[in-house]
C-alpha cells in the first residue's frame, strides 16, 4: 500500500507528521536455529485479552501501554480496540490471525518449524502520535518482558 | 512499531516486522522486515487463509535466520 492510497485526512497527517528517525541499530544475531527458537508475536492491533483493561482511546497522542496475551488465549476472545478508521476492521473481526497469527504460530511449533511458542505475546495500540512514553517506558518494559521469557525471535506486525 | 522493534533488538532479540507501507518503513530502516502486500488491518492476509498466513510467518522466520 502507498500513502497516497489513504483517505485525504490520513494523507495530510502523514505529510505533516514530524517523523523521528533513530540512528540505525546493528541487527541482533540468532543464538540458535529457527527450529529451536522461541518465538513471540507483537501486534499494534489494540487487541485486549478477556478481563484486561481496555486501551484508553481518549488519550491525546495515543495510549502507549501494552497488554500481555498468554500463549493459550483463544484468539477469538480477544477484543479489538484499535481506534483508527483508516482500515476495514471486518477481516480482523472474522479471523484474528490476519493481524495476530497466534494459531498459525502454534501450527508451526506443532510442525517442528520453530522450537516453541513464547508464553507471552504483546499487544500495543497503533496510531500513537506522541511516542515519548512509548520510547522511554513501555517499549523497553515490553522488551524486558520478552527477554525474561528467553524469547529468541519477535515477529512484529502493525495494522 | 519501529520503537518497539528497536527496544527488542537492544535486548538481543531478533526481530522481523511486517511492512504495510514500504515507502515509510524504508525511512526507519528496521533490521529485518517483509512487505506482505496486504492492506491496512490485515498484515497477514485474508481471513481463513491458513496456508497464506503460515507462509508469511515462514518467510519472516527465514529472514530472522538471514
Amino acid at each position: 500500500m502507498r500513502p497516497e492510497d489513504l483517505p485525504l485526512r490520513h494523507r495530510l497527517l502523514i505529510a505533516a507528521y514530524r517523523w523521528r528517525v533513530p540512528a540505525p541499530l546493528p541487527a541482533s544475531r540468532l543464538a540458535r536455529p529457527v527450529h529451536q527458537a522461541r518465538v513471540a508475536l507483537v501486534t499494534t492491533a489494540g487487541l485486549v485479552p478477556p478481563g484486561a483493561v481496555p486501551f484508553d482511546t481518549s488519550l491525546r497522542g495515543g495510549d502507549p501501554s501494552f497488554r500481555i496475551i498468554a500463549a493459550d488465549t483463544p484468539i477469538g476472545r480477544l477484543e479489538e480496540h484499535h481506534r483508527s478508521d483508516a482500515f476495514d476492521h471486518e477481516p480482523m473481526a472474522r479471523d484474528r490471525n490476519v493481524a495476530f497469527p497466534l494459531d498459525r504460530l502454534h501450527d508451526l511449533a506443532s510442525a517442528g518449524a520453530i522450537g516453541a511458542v513464547a508464553p507471552r505475546h504483546l499487544s500495543f495500540m497503533g496510531s500513537i502520535t506522541a511516542p515519548g512514553r512509548l520510547r522511554d517506558e513501555t517499549a523497553p518494559a515490553a522488551a524486558g518482558l520478552l527477554a525474561d521469557d528467553a524469547v529468541d525471535i519477535a515477529l512484529l506486525a502493525p495494522v | 512499531m519501529c520503537l518497539v522493534q528497536r527496544a527488542l533488538e537492544e535486548r538481543g532479540i531478533v526481530t522481523v516486522s511486517v511492512s504495510l507501507m514500504p515507502e515509510i518503513t524504508r525511512r526507519f530502516a528496521p533490521s529485518r522486515w517483509l512487505a506482505t502486500g496486504f492492506g491496512l488491518g490485515q498484515p497477514f492476509g485474508e481471513p481463513g487463509d491458513v496456508a497464506g498466513q503460515e507462509g508469511i510467518l515462514r518467510e519472516m522466520l527465514a529472514l530472522a535466520e538471514a
